[in-house]
C-alpha cells in the first residue's frame, strides 16, 4: 500500500483558546497506480489533509505512512518529498524564475541528475502539459497566458517524475479548454510513469471520468469512502458535503425520479445514450 | 441605457508590443436587461466590460451611460451608475467588517450618515448577509464574500451591474447562492445585469448572449439562438451547455425532434416519450 | 477554515458595551493619559489600583479571558526581556551576587515595576483593540491627526492607508505560509546555507510574495476606484463621530485620576 492513513486528527493552534480540528479521526488507504479523489467543499479539510502527504504537517494523532516511511517530527523528509510531487492550488503564483527553462530547473536541479538528463526532462515535461519548449523555454513565465502559466508550474513538478502526484484543486480559475488540456496531461504523466494520482477537487464532472475511487470531506470528517459508482448512487451524500453532482448521474436520478429507470449509473455521454436507447427500446419505443 | 459606439482600445498602445482588444465594438444594453458576454480567452471580453463603468476610456468611439459620456464624465459618477464585481473573492474587501465595508461606497459618494446606514440595511438584506453585518469579513465563506461585494455595489444603488468572472472560483454551494441573489436582483429588483463568464450553464439564466471574438462582436442574441448556431461555437471554440449537447445527439438518434435548453426540459421530454406508448 | 489572522492581530470584537460606545477619539486619549499616570508612579499599589481597574473594565466589556491571554503572548518576550535588564543593570545595594553581575535591591523593584507597568499598558491597549473596530480606530488616529491636514499633509489617505494595512498583515502571513509550503514541497531549503546562499534561496519565495502583493494592490485599487473613492474627494462617514458627554466625563475623570497619581 503507498499510502496509509490511520485515525488522522489535526488540530490547528493545538492547546491554544483558538484551536481548531481540522481533520477528525480519517483513515484511508490508496494503492499504487490508483487515481484518488479527494472531495469536499471549501473548507472541509480537504487541503490539509493533503498537506500530511508529504510531511508539510505532521497528525496530532494517528499515523500517516506514506511510501513506507511513516512522517512524523525527526524524520528526514528530503527522500519522501522528491517521491510525493505536491501542487498547491493557483501553482503558477509560486512561479518566480526569469524564464521558464529557470522555474522548470529549480525543482529538477535538486535531483543530482546530469545536464542531460535534466535538458531531457526539461524538454519532455513540456511536451506533457502541451507546451512547444522551443517556443516557451526563454520566455518569462509572468507574460504567459494563465493556462499557460498553470502549464509550467505543472511542468516543474511533473519534471522530478514524483511517483506520487498531489494536486489540489489543478484547475480552479481556468477556461474550459485548458481545464480539458490540464486533466488530459496529468493522465498522460499517470500513465507513462505508473504512477499514482491523488486529487482534490470540489467539481465532480471533472474527476467523474477519470478517478475510481475516493473520500468526501465535510467539515473534518469522512462522510463517504469508496468508488464512484457507489458514490453516485446517494446524491444525498453530496449534498450534505455541498457537492454536486455530475451532469450524467444527476439526469440519472431526475429520469428515475420520474420512474424511468437506466440499467445503470451512467458516467459518460455513452454510458448515457445507450443507456436511454436500451431503457426506451424495452418499451418498445425504439 | 448603456452605448458603445464603435470602441477601439488597445493595450501598450503605440509600441511594438500592442495588443489590439475591442476593434470597433458597437453594443447597446437596456435598463433592467440581463446580458451574457462570452468568447475565448483574449477575445475582449473584460476590456469590453470595463469601458461600461469607466474603469477604462475608448480610445476611439465612445460610451454613454445614461447619456453621460465616459471621456467627459467624473468618472465616480459614472461608478454610481454601473457597478462592478470581480473575479476574486479575497481581495474586493476595503474593510474588516461586513457593514463597514458595505458603508466604503456610499461614503465615497459624501451621503449623509443617515443614508448610508439605511442602504447598508437594504443592501445587505437583499444579499442575505444581513445577520453578518457584524462580522469580520475575512471570515466568511467564498460565496458570502462575493456576495459582500455584490451588497457593496448595491449601497451605491446603481442601475447596471457587471459581474466579471463572480462565480469562476467559487465552490458548487458559493455559486448557487450568488446565482440566486443576481437572480433576484434582476427579476424583483430590476437591476441590469452584465455577466462575463466561461460557464455555459450561467448564460442560460441571461435572456441576451453577446458573442466576442478578435475584439469584436461577431453575434447578438437569445441563448437560444446561440448555443445552437455551430459555425459560431466553432469558430470561438466554445461549447454549448451540457443539456444543448445531449439533446442535439438525442435528435440526431431520432430520440427527440428539439433542442433542450434546461435539464427539467430534457428529462420530462425523455420521460413522455415513454408515456406516448 | 483556520486562519492565521486570529493569532497575529487583536482583533476587534464586536460589542454593545459602555466601552465598544465609547467615541474611538475619546478611547484613544483615555489610553494616552492612563500610561502618562502610569509611568508617572513610583508606587506599586497604584499600579495595582490599575491592574484591578483593567480587570474590572474587561469585565464590564465581556471580554473572554483567553484572548486577553492570547494579546498578551507576542509580548512576553519584551516583557522577560525589560525586567530583566532592569533587575541586573539597576546600581544600588546589592543583595545579590552571580558571577559578575549584581542583583540590587532597587533592580528588583525596577523590575517588577516595569514588569506591572508594562503588563497594564499592554492591557489597556488590548482593551481599546478588541473594543474599537481598525477602522474606527484608524478614523479616531484621522481625525485627532486632522488638524495636521491644515498644514498639506494628506490625512485622509493616510487614515486610509492604514486600515487597509491592517485588514492584509494577516492574508499577507496566510500567502507567505503557502508559498513556503509550496516551495518546499519542490525541494526548496530555506533553513541552511551561509548569509549569501541563504538571500538567494528565499528568492523562490521573495518574488512570489511580492508579486502577490502587486496583484492584490492591484486589485483592491481597481475595487475601490469602482466604488467611486477618489483621494482628493470629500468622504463622509457611516458613523459620523461625535463626542457624547459620557466621552467627556470619561476623559475629566481619567485627567483627574492621573493628577491624583502625580501628586500622591
Amino acid at each position: 500500500m503507498l499510502v496509509k492513513i490511520k485515525e488522522l486528527t489535526f488540530i490547528y493552534g493545538e492547546g491554544l483558546p483558538w484551536q481548531k480540528k481540522a481533520l477528525d479521526n480519517i483513515s484511508l488507504s490508496i494503492n499504487k497506480g490508483d487515481i484518488y479523489a479527494i472531495m469536499g467543499s471549501t473548507g472541509s479539510g480537504k487541503s490539509t489533509l493533503i498537506q500530511h502527504f508529504n510531511g508539510l504537517l505532521f497528525p496530532t494523532s494517528g499515523t500517516v505512512v506514506v511510501n513506507g516511511i511513516e512522517i512524523k517530527s525527526g524524520v528526514d523528509l528530503k527522500k519522501l518529498r522528491k517521491e510525493v510531487g505536491l501542487v498547491f492550488q493557483f501553482p503558477e503564483q509560486q512561479l518566480f524564475g526569469e524564464t521558464v527553462l529557470e522555474d522548470i530547473s529549480f525543482g529538477l536541479k535538486k535531483l543530482g541528475l546530469n545536464v542531460l538528463e535534466n535538458e531531457e526532462r526539461i524538454t519532455e515535461s513540456l511536451d506533457l502539459v502541451g507546451l512547444e519548449p522551443e517556443k516557451f523555454l526563454n520566455r518569462s513565465p509572468l507574460y504567459l497566458s494563465g493556462g499557460e502559466k498553470r502549464k509550467v508550474a505543472l511542468a516543474g513538478v511533473l519534471s522530478m517524475k514524483p511517483s506520487i502526484l498531489v494536486l489540489d484543486e489543478p484547475t480552479a480559475g481556468l477556461d474550459p479548454h485548458s481545464r480539458i488540456d490540464i486533466m488530459a496531461s496529468l493522465l498522460d504523466y499517470i500513465k507513462k510513469n505508473e504512477a499514482t494520482m491523488v486529487i482534490v477537487s470540489n467539481k465532480l464532472d471533472e474527476i467523474a471520468n477519470c478517478c475510481n475511487r475516493g473520500l468526501v470531506l465535510h467539515e473534518g470528517f469522512v462522510i463517504f469512502e469508496g468508488s464512484f459508482l457507489d458514490l453516485f448512487q446517494y446524491p444525498d451524500i453530496l449534498f450534505r458535503a455541498g457537492l454536486e453532482l455530475p451532469f450524467f448521474p444527476r439526469l440519472y436520478h431526475r429520469l428515475k425520479e420520474k420512474d424511468l429507470k437506466l440499467s445503470r449509473i451512467p458516467l459518460t455521454r455513452e454510458d448515457f445514450t445507450l443507456g436511454v436507447r436500451k431503457c426506451l427500446a424495452s418499451h418498445r419505443l425504439f | 441605457m448603456i452605448e458603445v459606439k464603435e470602441v477601439f482600445y488597445s493595450f501598450r498602445k503605440g509600441t511594438p508590443q500592442e495588443i489590439k482588444a475591442l476593434s470597433g465594438v458597437s453594443f447597446s444594453i437596456y435598463p433592467g436587461e440581463f446580458v451574457s458576454i462570452i468568447g475565448p480567452n483574449g477575445s475582449g471580453k473584460s476590456t469590453l466590460a470595463k469601458h461600461l463603468n469607466a474603469l477604462l476610456i475608448p480610445q476611439e468611439g465612445d460610451v454613454y451611460v445614461c447619456g453621460l459620456n465616459t471621456k467627459k464624465a467624473e468618472p465616480y459618477l459614472i461608478k454610481r451608475i454601473v457597478g462592478m464585481v470581480l473575479q476574486n473573492p479575497e481581495n474586493q474587501a476595503v474593510a474588516s467588517v461586513v457593514e463597514e465595508d458595505v458603508a466604503f461606497g456610499p461614503e465615497n459618494l459624501g451621503l449623509p450618515s443617515s443614508e448610508i446606514v439605511k442602504r447598508i440595511e437594504e443592501a445587505l438584506r437583499s444579499v442575505g448577509l444581513w445577520e453578518y453585518r457584524q462580522y469580520p469579513s475575512h471570515l466568511l465563506s467564498g460565496g458570502q464574500k462575493q456576495k459582500l461585494a455584490i451588497a457593496s455595489i448595491l449601497a451605491m444603488e446603481p442601475e447596471y451591474l457587471i459581474l466579471d468572472e463572480a462565480t469562476n472560483l467559487l465552490d458548487h454551494v458559493g455559486r448557487s447562492e450568488v446565482i440566486e441573489v443576481i437572480n433576484f436582483l434582476n427579476s424583483k429588483k430590476k437591476v441590469a445585469v452584465i455577466q462575463i463568464t466561461s460557464s455555459m450553464e450561467e448564460v442560460l439564466l441571461s435572456k441576451k448572449v453577446a458573442v466576442m471574438n478578435n475584439g469584436r462582436i461577431i453575434l447578438t442574441g437569445s441563448p437560444e439562438k446561440v448555443f445552437v448556431n455551430s459555425e459560431i461555437l466553432r469558430k470561438t471554440n466554445l461549447e454549448a451547455p451540457d443539456v444543448v449537447k445531449l439533446s442535439q445527439e438525442f435528435i440526431q438518434l431520432g430520440i427527440l425532434d428539439r433542442v433542450c435548453f434546461a435539464e427539467e426540459d430534457l428529462v420530462s421530454s425523455l420521460c413522455s416519450l415513454r408515456l406516448k406508448n | 477554515m483556520f486562519s492565521f489572522s486570529q493569532v497575529i492581530l487583536g482583533q476587534y470584537l464586536p460589542g454593545k458595551t459602555f466601552f465598544h460606545r465609547l467615541d474611538p477619539r475619546s478611547k484613544i486619549l483615555s489610553f494616552i493619559i492612563i500610561t502618562i499616570g502610569l509611568l508617572g508612579t513610583d508606587k506599586l499599589w497604584v499600579i495595582f489600583t490599575y491592574l484591578a481597574s483593567l480587570y474590572f473594565l474587561y469585565y464590564l466589556t465581556e471580554l473572554p479571558v483567553k484572548y486577553v491571554i492570547r494579546g498578551l503572548k507576542p509580548m512576553i518576550w519584551l516583557l522577560l526581556i525589560t525586567s530583566l535588564l532592569h533587575l541586573l543593570f539597576t546600581p544600588g545595594k546589592t543583595i545579590m551576587n552571580i558571577f559578575f553581575l549584581k542583583i540590587t535591591e532597587e533592580g528588583v523593584r525596577q523590575a517588577y515595576f516595569m514588569g506591572g507597568r508594562l503588563i497594564t499598558i499592554v492591557g489597556f491597549s488590548l482593551l481599546l483593540t478588541y473594543t474599537t473596530s481598525p477602522l474606527d480606530l484608524t478614523d479616531g488616529i484621522g481625525r485627532l491627526l486632522k488638524p495636521l491636514s491644515f498644514l498639506g499633509l494628506p490625512v485622509q489617505d493616510f487614515t486610509l492607508m492604514m486600515s487597509i494595512a491592517m485588514r492584509f498583515i494577516p492574508i499577507l502571513y496566510e500567502e507567505a505560509d503557502r508559498i513556503t509550503k509550496a516551495q518546499i514541497s519542490r525541494g526548496a531549503d530555506f533553513g541552511s546555507g551561509n548569509l549569501i546562499e541563504g538571500a538567494r534561496n528565499f528568492m523562490p519565495l521573495f518574488i512570489p510574495l511580492l508579486l502577490c502583493i502587486f496583484r492584490r494592490a492591484d486589485e483592491l485599487a481597481l475595487a475601490m476606484e469602482i466604488r467611486g473613492y477618489r483621494s482628493e474627494g470629500k468622504r463622509t462617514r457611516m458613523r459620523e463621530l461625535k463626542m457624547k458627554i459620557s466621552d467627556y466625563f470619561t476623559l475629566i475623570l481619567l485627567i483627574l485620576l492621573t493628577v491624583v497619581v502625580y501628586i500622591v
